[in-house]
């Protein structure tokens, strides 16, 4: 696995120009900021009162957030990893690439690097985005200062890293699903039925045990429950060994791998 | 003998249909092997096991005298394939489809260019593979095939849907891949007639079982074995005992005799001599069989 694993990434890096995934990982990013930016210029007063909270950046980055958590994040980790695991099903690239040198886990583990680094780049566009969101309406309106308050580098970063962590269960089950059919149509039906199944048991005690509730989960409750944050850490966890192991598996069992 | 692909007692089963059955190809290296068989016989399923593709059932598979299985990532970076279809992202120029492959077997940038040339693709700049026809499609995944430069190359049916310049290009190329560069290729087809001018060995299969392996002269001397002289006479059991009895062999079928065929010299020696004993000759007919005929024959026969 080790020497090709840098080149097979790469490969998987080239193959994701131009497709609608890629396309959806930028405008994703940008949306959620673009539609608080267009608030703020529509109505200023609103940026004021957030200024004046005292918590300018927590209070913006929560607010992104809310809308990001419930749905469009955990639909956006869906569609991405379908699309780009369907490409070499509807190029009919499998056997190309099961020809290669690259052995089963290079491929497996690449694609998935992949998947892993476009949400980090989503993730980027995300933060980026609320950065400008920040700084425009001041240059549209001489009345508003700019946010030179201090930023909260850690908060955005935990921040971050949770919603990034709590992604990753659902991101490594939609993976396992998506690689072992033909047809599209599986993935994404199965996906999207999870994703409104997670959102449908958010207020369930036991909400903990559903991977696509996850980040809205975590929206509502963090903070103020610890005991909801650590069953969260560890299903996190333990659905992330669950579906890596068996998506590995089943991959490589294939009896038939073009 | 040298084997670059040697397989023995190969066998596969999708569920309860056999698609394989004790093929032993032995594909001796520097040759070029085509390997024919009727839609359905189980070429494309002999491919994809030999290319690790679909896991072996039984029997044992070698490639350049080492075993698949534990010698996969070894084995492909020496193989150049394609299976079945052209493997193209169609949002992807025809460049950045060799970068993909380029990435996987460590080739140099400058094989890119060239075998874009060696496939006459080099002119295709920013358009997508989606929109390239049939036969760019085809050349593409030739292309892809001869990438890293492998010591073997398997094709499955590389012809399909080329323009017949296009078939007889690509044929001289791997004529040329094989002669000047000494590739061995492994060609399936189901014209016996399209790779003829092509290959040296020949594997016949149909109903997943090996029908014929060898050289192509000896089908060419089967096709000596196979051409049969005709007779039909009024009284063809008197007819068949003065062929006997001139020394030649013949048998009866149906209405007319067979023989296997004499010389121009025996031919005119027996029309006179069945003349002489007042049989009426209707018909002397020489029937030659061409390869494709023999082809057909093998299929054709009760296994
Ligand atoms: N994945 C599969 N599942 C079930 N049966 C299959 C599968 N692939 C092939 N077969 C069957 O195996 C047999 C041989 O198919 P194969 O593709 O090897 O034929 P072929 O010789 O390549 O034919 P062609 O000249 O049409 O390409 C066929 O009867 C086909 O239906
Ligand atoms: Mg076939």
């Amino acid at each position: 696995m080790s020497t090709l694993l840098l080149p097979a990434i790469s490969a998987e890096w080239i193959k994701r120009r131009r497709t609608f995934s890629h396309w959806m990982v930028i405008a994703g990013g940008f949306f959620i900021p673009s539609i608080i930016c267009i608030v703020f210029l529509c109505y200023p007063d609103r940026y004021q009162s957030l200024q004046q909270s005292g918590h300018f950046w927590e209070h913006l980055i929560r607010k992104a957030w809310n809308m990001f958590s419930f749905f469009f994040l955990p639909m956006g980790v869906v569609l991405a990893v379908s699309l780009i695991t369907q490409l070499e099903f509807r190029s009919v690239t499998w056997k190309q690439l099961q020809a290669t040198p690259a052995s089963y886990p290079t491929i497996f583990f690449s694609k998935l690097i992949v998947l892993l680094l476009m949400l980090l780049q989503l993730f980027l566009l995300l933060n980026f985005g609320l950065l400008i969101a920040a700084f425009l309406p001041p240059l549209f309106y001489t009345d508003l200062s700019f946010p030179w308050y201090p930023f909260p580098v850690q908060y955005l970063v935990a921040t971050n890293l949770h919603y990034y962590l709590f992604c990753i269960p659902l991101l490594l089950l939609q993976y396992l699903i998506s690689l072992q059919s033909r047809n599209f149509l599986i993935p994404i039906g199965t996906g999207l039925a999870l994703v409104v199944f997670g959102m449908f048991v958010l207020s369930w005690r036991y909400a903990y045990l559903i991977p696509p509730a996850y980040t809205a989960l975590y929206y509502i409750r963090s903070g103020q429950e610890q005991g909801l944050l650590k069953n969260l850490y560890l299903f996190s966890w333990i659905y992330s060994i669950i579906f890596l192991c068996s998506g590995y598996l089943l991959f490589v069992w294939k009896k038939d791998k073009s | 003998m040298d084997y670059c692909i040697e397989t023995s007692g190969l066998y596969h089963q999708f569920r309860d249909q056999t698609v394989v059955e004790d093929v032993s190809l032995q594909v001796p290296t520097r040759s070029v092997y085509g390997f024919l068989g009727p839609n359905g016989a189980g070429k494309t399923t002999t491919l994809r096991l030999l290319t690790g593709l679909l896991r072996k059932q039984r029997g044992e598979i070698q490639l350049f005298g080492k075993e698949l299985e534990k010698n996969r990532a070894s084995l492909l970076q020496q193989t150049g394939t394609m299976i079945e279809s052209p493997s193209v992202y169609a949002h992807l120029t025809a460049i950045e489809n060799l970068q993909v492959w380029q990435s996987y077997f460590r080739c140099p940038d400058q094989r890119i260019p060239d075998v874009l040339q060696t496939v006459g693709l080099a002119n295709t700049g920013s358009k997508k593979a989606g929109q390239f026809s049939l036969g760019m499609k085809q050349r593409l995944g030739i292309a892809i095939a001869l990438l890293h430069q492998p010591s073997l190359l398997i094709l499955d049916e590389p012809t399909n849907g080329l323009d017949p310049e296009g078939i007889i290009e690509i044929r001289n190329l791997l004529q040329q891949l094989n002669q000047e560069e000494g590739i061995t290729i492994l060609v399936s087809s189901h014209l016996l007639s399209e790779i003829e001018k092509l290959v040296s060995h020949l594997g016949i299969i149909h109903q997943g079982r090996l029908l014929f392996q060898g050289r192509l002269e000896e089908l060419s001397q089967q096709q000596q074995k196979f051409s049969r002289l005709r007779i039909a006479t009024n009284d063809n059991e008197r007819a068949a005992t003065i062929i006997l009895q001139s020394g030649l062999s013949g048998q009866i079928e149906g209405e007319k005799i067979y023989l296997p065929i004499p010389s121009n010299e025996q031919i005119a020696q027996l029309n006179f001599q069945l003349t002489r004993a007042g049989i009426s000759v209707y018909e002397l007919q020489v029937n030659r069989v061409d390869l494709e005929t023999i082809f057909i024959d093998l299929i054709h026969q009760p296994i």
